[in-house]
């Protein structure tokens, strides 16, 4: 076995979506990162398990830890002698397949214009993944679920939106796009909407003179939005939702394949590319501020056998080693359910075989977030050919159970009846419910941070990766002020591996990459204005 | 075959540290060999097209970036693989030892379809250096007992056996792909930022609203 190296520029502890941002960022410009987790698997809170690992890692022991996974509760659908199995499923058959599945602890869905894709592409993680677009989106009209039209054709094939509704829509739509988009031009001025920034979205809506049907179109299932969403931020959503559209696929969205749990592995190796080393399933006994023989501060960690120092070092938000004072968490509130036909039933699933990806936001009355439905099929490798997983998430309120019940009650059914005509409830083969540790939005969680050890937020309440990459860029700048951020890596052919013509000792490989190493600042600042304008927007 | 639609191969190089995994991958594609060691930095995957069969596929050899060394390889780099190449040192036993565990552990992380059948191929690397301290013997016994998988001895600073290794991978490989669920050639998963993310995009009087 050869040596570790004793000394690193960064030790990052945990393998989340940040913690592997910033490893991934760190080593990439060149600094050596030690990167290290306590479980045996990647991802912390953001990993993916399949069946059997998945019921372990929810019902295994914690001990003391405060941040962790809480109210767990599972149930599988009693099969009798009369009811064997459910369209060819029982217990037994789904724990066969179990070692196949891929369940998320936390769902995500990505924007095809968001951050998370636009981070991909630009810093070329993007080819360690595939993804898959999402299929299609439903919504709940009249108590009903329906299909939310994608494209502009859909929209107009649309037998419940009338040709009035339909130039309605699209002269709101076109307005948002516009707004503010030409500031100066005094001609675009009058096409504005004149509405405060901070008043709210339906209002907005109501003034336009849109029909209910479009907006709740619009509110909830183009901009997963809610009666207290802002104009600001209704504009912001629904133009995410219009460049995304058309890019990949009918929807908006992206799911990667072999589920979320895949994300922060890319992060961690392009890190390892660059060369981060990886040590998993290592217990910490103990960290230490220290001083080097220049006053310098430094951090030391004693790990298995071996004592390491860092001039940084990052935890993660389920590392047990950051202050949760000031790291406050709050939970979501999940559940994850296995079905063998698909929500909705024929009536929405007629023109597929129902082996993509469905989603469903569902507002719920009283709540300031609803509650969001990511129903996965066989196509995403996450689950078997015939069955469904249901994942459902919001922010916690009363519980995971109660949160979600309002979905449950309504979609889903407990009991199997094969004789009803009614199919679009499916019937719930298993089900687990669970609270997991997340991040509050809008708390500020860098500003007060100033180092050597810095802490990582967990995941937000939100569709897509947005508020962690900002929250991973900012706490990267505070650590890293003159560096870049993530610049595209190159492609595998320009790098060359342990050229015989270069032979200094022991820097073979960093020489070459050097080159590829941004020199200044320039980018980086380059960067940030366009961030800045577009902000300003 | 039905289709002549482009084939990627992907084929991942698995084995203790040092047992030479970075210096075939670069032997067969770029023809160099360097002679000083150093833990796997800036090594991500190559890609190479092979003819197979009058067929011309690409092949994409996955290298471990390193993390195989303190036994941190995630799930992720073992998804969708066409073929497993498990590398040892014939100057180092316990590399050869370990060749068990690797095959287990990939395996369990990749949980191919059918596990019996799946394309493995074994290279005993660094038969260049004079201390051999694994038998040819004793390294076919093992590739026999583990359902004839294909063995060769292999030096990447030398060139010997390399591209016909690499070409018993690519076949092999290829033979696995054609196995594979029918499923997703009906609806292909996306790679980001390729030349298909463009041809993905219909054109602009599609989609602006």
């Amino acid at each position: 076995m050869d040596d570790l190296p004793k000394e690193f520029d960064l030790i990052v502890i945990g393998t989340g979506f940040q913690e592997s941002v910033i490893a991934a960022a760190t080593s990439r410009v060149g600094k050596t990162v030690l990167h290290i987790d306590q479980n045996e698997f990647y991802g912390g809170f953001w990993a993916s398990f399949n069946l059997e690992n998945f019921m372990t890692h929810l019902n295994r022991d914690t001990g003391d830890k405060k941040c962790k996974i809480r109210n767990v509760s599972q149930e599988w659908f009693e099969f009798t002698e009369e009811k064997s199995e459910i369209n060819g499923w029982n217990k037994e058959k789904i724990i066969s397949e179990g070692r196949r599945f891929n369940i998320d602890l936390i769902p995500k869905l990505n924007y095809c214009n968001g951050k998370l894709v636009e981070l991909l592409i630009s810093s070329n993680i993007c080819r360690y993944t595939e993804f898959r677009a999402v299929d299609k989106v439903l919504t709940v009209l009249n108590g009903k679920i329906d299909v939310v039209p994608g494209s502009r054709a859909d929209i107009f094939t649309k037998k419940n939106v009338s040709i009035i509704e339909k130039r309605l829509l699209m002269k709101f739509i076109t307005q948002c796009v516009e707004y503010k988009r030409e500031e100066n031009n005094e001609s675009f001025k009058e096409e504005s909407f004149d509405f405060p920034d901070d008043g709210k979205f339906i209002d907005l809506m109501k003034q336009q003179k849109l029909t209910d049907n479009l907006i709740h179109y619009i509110l909830y299932a183009m901009c997963m939005a809610n009666t207290e969403t802002t104009f600001k931020e209704g504009l912001e959503a629904i133009r995410t939702y219009l460049t995304s559209i058309g890019r990949y696929g009918n929807t908006p969205y992206l799911f990667p394949m072999f589920g979320c749990g895949e994300i922060p592995q890319c992060f961690c190796r392009l890190c390892a590319v660059f060369g981060g080393v990886y040590w998993l399933g290592q217990k910490i006994n103990d960290i230490q501020l220290i001083n080097d023989e220049s006053g310098n501060e430094l951090v030391k960690m004693n790990f298995g056998n071996e004592e390491i120092s860092a001039k940084k070092l990052v935890c993660g938000l389920d590392s047990n080693f950051i202050d949760l004072n000031q790291n406050p968490f709050e939970y979501i509130s999940r559940a994850v359910i296995i079905t063998s036909s698909p929500l909705g039933g024929s009536t929405v699933n007629s023109d597929m075989d129902g082996g993509g990806v469905v989603l469903l936001y569902y507002p719920v009355e009283g709540k300031s977030d609803g509650i969001t439905m990511i129903q996965l099929a066989h196509y995403t490798s996450c689950i078997s050919k015939g069955l469904y997983l249901i994942h459902l998430s919001t922010t916690c309120q009363n519980g995971a159970k109660s949160d979600l019940q309002p979905f449950v009650e309504t979609f889903l059914r407990h009991d199997h009846d094969a004789e009803t005509e009614d199919d679009t409830k499916p019937t719930i083969l298993f089900s687990t419910y669970f609270e997991i540790p997340s991040s509050i939005k809008g708390h500020d969680y860098v500003s007060q941070q100033n180092g050597p050890i810095y802490s990582c937020s967990g995941a937000f309440s939100e569709l897509d990766y947005d508020e962690s990459i900002r929250q991973s860029r900012l706490l990267y700048s505070k650590m890293y002020p003159n560096d870049e951020f993530l610049p595209k890596a190159p492609e595998p052919e320009e790098i060359i591996i342990g050229d015989d013509d270069d032979d200094r000792e022991g820097n073979v490989n960093l020489g070459v990459l050097a080159d590829l190493v941004p020199e200044n600042k320039e980018d980086t600042d380059k960067v940030l204005e366009k961030e800045d304008m577009n902000k300003t927007q | 075959m039905a289709t002549r639609k482009k084939v990627l191969l992907k084929v991942i190089i698995l084995g203790d540290s040092s047992v030479g995994k970075t210096s075939l991958m670069n032997q067969y594609v770029n023809k160099r060999f360097s002679n000083q060691y150093k833990a796997t930095i800036g090594a991500d995957f190559l890609t190479k097209e092979v003819v197979v069969d009058d067929r011309v596929v690409t092949m994409q050899i996955w290298d471990t970036a390193g993390q195989e060394r303190f036994q941190s390889l995630g799930v992720a780099f073992y998804r969708g693989a066409d073929c497993c190449v498990l590398v040892f040192d014939t100057t180092a036993p316990n590399t050869f030892k370990n060749l068990d565990s690797w095959r287990d552990e990939f395996l369990i992380q990749a949980s191919p379809r059918n596990p019996e059948h799946f394309p493995f191929v074994v290279l005993g690397n660094k038969v260049d250096l004079e201390n051999r301290a694994v038998s040819t013997k004793r390294a076919q016994q093992w590739c026999q007992s583990k359902n004839d998988i294909p063995y060769f001895e292999t030096s990447a600073k030398e060139g010997i056996n390399v591209d016909i290794a690499f070409q018993t991978i690519a076949k092999n490989a290829l033979a696995q792909e054609s196995d594979e669920g029918i499923d997703s050639a009906f609806s292909p998963s996306l790679t980001l930022g390729s030349s298909s993310d463009s041809n993905n995009r219909p054109n602009s009087s599609d989609c602006s609203c």
